[in-house]
C-alpha cells in the first residue's frame, strides 16, 4: 500500500454519532459529583492516633518532670539522650512506611 | 466563537453553575467520543471513556490555564485518559489473522472489499507499539496536524514526526501479510 493510500484510509474515517442519551448521562454523573457530600474524616480509625499523641506527650512530661524525674531543673542532655533514639526510630519507621506505600501504589498502578 | 463560549461556560461552572457544563459537553461530545472510538474501536466503550473524560475535565476545570485553547487542554486530558484506559483494558478488536481469513477474496463487490480492507488497516493501527499507535491515532484524528497532535500528546513536534514516520513504516510492513493479495 502506497503512503498516500495509507493516509487516505486512515484520515477519511467516518465519524460515529454519540447516542442520544450521552449528554444526559454525562450531566447526571457531573451533577452527582457536584452534589456529593465531601468525604467525612475517618475519626473512627484516627482516634487511637489522635488520643495516643497527647498520651505520649504526657508520658514524656512525666518522665522528665514527674516524681521520678528531676525537679530542680530540667536535664536537657538526658532529655535529648532519651528523645534522639526515639526520633531516629520514628524517622526510620516513617521512611520504611513511605517506601512500602510507594512500592504498593506502583504495584497497584501496574495492576490497574 | 466556540473558544469564547468555552471560556464563558467554564467561568460559569467555576462560579458554581453546574448546568453551564452541559453546553461544553454538547459542543465536544462528538470529537471526544470519536477520539475514544479510534483508540478502542468499540462504540459503547468509546462513550464510557468519553464520559469519564468529561467527568475528569469537570473535576479539573480550575486547572485550565487560559494560555492554551480549551480544546487543546480538553484533548490532552482525554488523550491521557484514553491511553491509560487502553493500557488497562486493551481493545476488543478481532485478531487480525481472523480478519484475513474472513476476507472473502472472491467477493463480487469491490466496494465491500475496499471497506473490509480499510477496516483491517485501521484495526492494524491498534496493534502497533503504544507510542506509534498513539501518534498515528492522534495525527489522523486531528486532520494530519502535527502541532495539534503534539499538544494532545504533550510531546515535541519532532517526536511526533519521528514516531509518525516509524509507525507508518511498521504499519506498511505489516499490511501485505494482513491483506493478502489485496494489497
Amino acid at each position: 500500500m502506497k503512503p498516500e493510500e495509507l493516509d487516505r484510509v486512515l484520515s477519511e474515517e467516518a465519524d460515529i454519532v454519540p447516542s442520544s442519551g450521552f449528554v444526559t448521562a454525562v450531566m447526571e454523573a457531573v451533577t452527582t459529583e457536584a452534589t456529593a457530600p465531601p468525604l467525612a474524616f475517618p475519626w473512627k480509625r484516627a482516634w487511637p492516633l489522635a488520643a495516643g499523641f497527647p498520651v505520649l506527650l504526657l508520658w514524656l512530661a512525666l518522665l522528665q518532670f514527674g516524681p521520678g524525674g528531676t525537679t530542680s531543673e530540667p536535664d536537657l542532655y538526658a532529655w535529648f539522650e532519651m528523645i534522639v533514639p526515639m526520633a531516629t526510630a520514628w524517622v526510620a519507621g516513617g521512611l520504611l512506611m513511605t517506601i512500602a506505600m510507594t512500592a504498593w501504589s506502583l504495584r497497584l498502578v501496574r495492576l490497574k | 466563537m466556540s473558544a469564547q463560549e468555552d471560556a464563558a461556560d467554564v467561568a460559569r461552572v467555576l462560579a458554581g453553575d453546574v448546568s453551564a457544563f452541559e453546553p461544553i459537553v454538547r459542543r465536544w461530545q462528538k470529537p471526544l467520543v470519536n477520539l475514544a472510538y479510534r483508540f478502542c474501536r468499540d462504540r459503547g466503550r468509546a462513550e464510557d471513556m468519553a464520559q469519564e473524560a468529561f467527568l475528569r475535565a469537570y473535576r479539573r476545570l480550575a486547572s485550565w490555564r487560559r494560555d492554551a485553547a480549551f480544546s487543546t487542554w480538553l484533548f490532552a486530558l482525554a488523550t491521557n485518559l484514553y491511553r491509560s484506559e487502553i493500557r488497562r483494558l486493551p481493545p476488543l478488536t478481532a485478531p487480525l489473522d481472523e480478519g484475513v481469513t474472513t476476507l472473502d477474496r472472491r467477493a463480487a463487490e469491490p466496494i465491500l472489499d475496499e471497506e473490509r480492507r480499510d477496516r483491517i488497516v485501521r484495526d492494524a493501527v491498534l496493534t502497533l507499539p503504544a507510542k506509534y499507535r498513539d501518534v498515528l491515532t492522534l495525527f489522523y484524528f486531528h486532520g494530519m496536524d502535527v502541532a495539534t497532535s503534539a499538544a494532545s500528546l504533550g510531546v515535541p513536534h519532532g517526536t511526533v514526526k519521528a514516531r509518525l514516520s516509524r509507525g507508518r513504516d511498521i504499519l506498511r510492513s505489516k499490511l501485505p501479510s494482513l491483506l493478502g493479495n489485496q494489497s
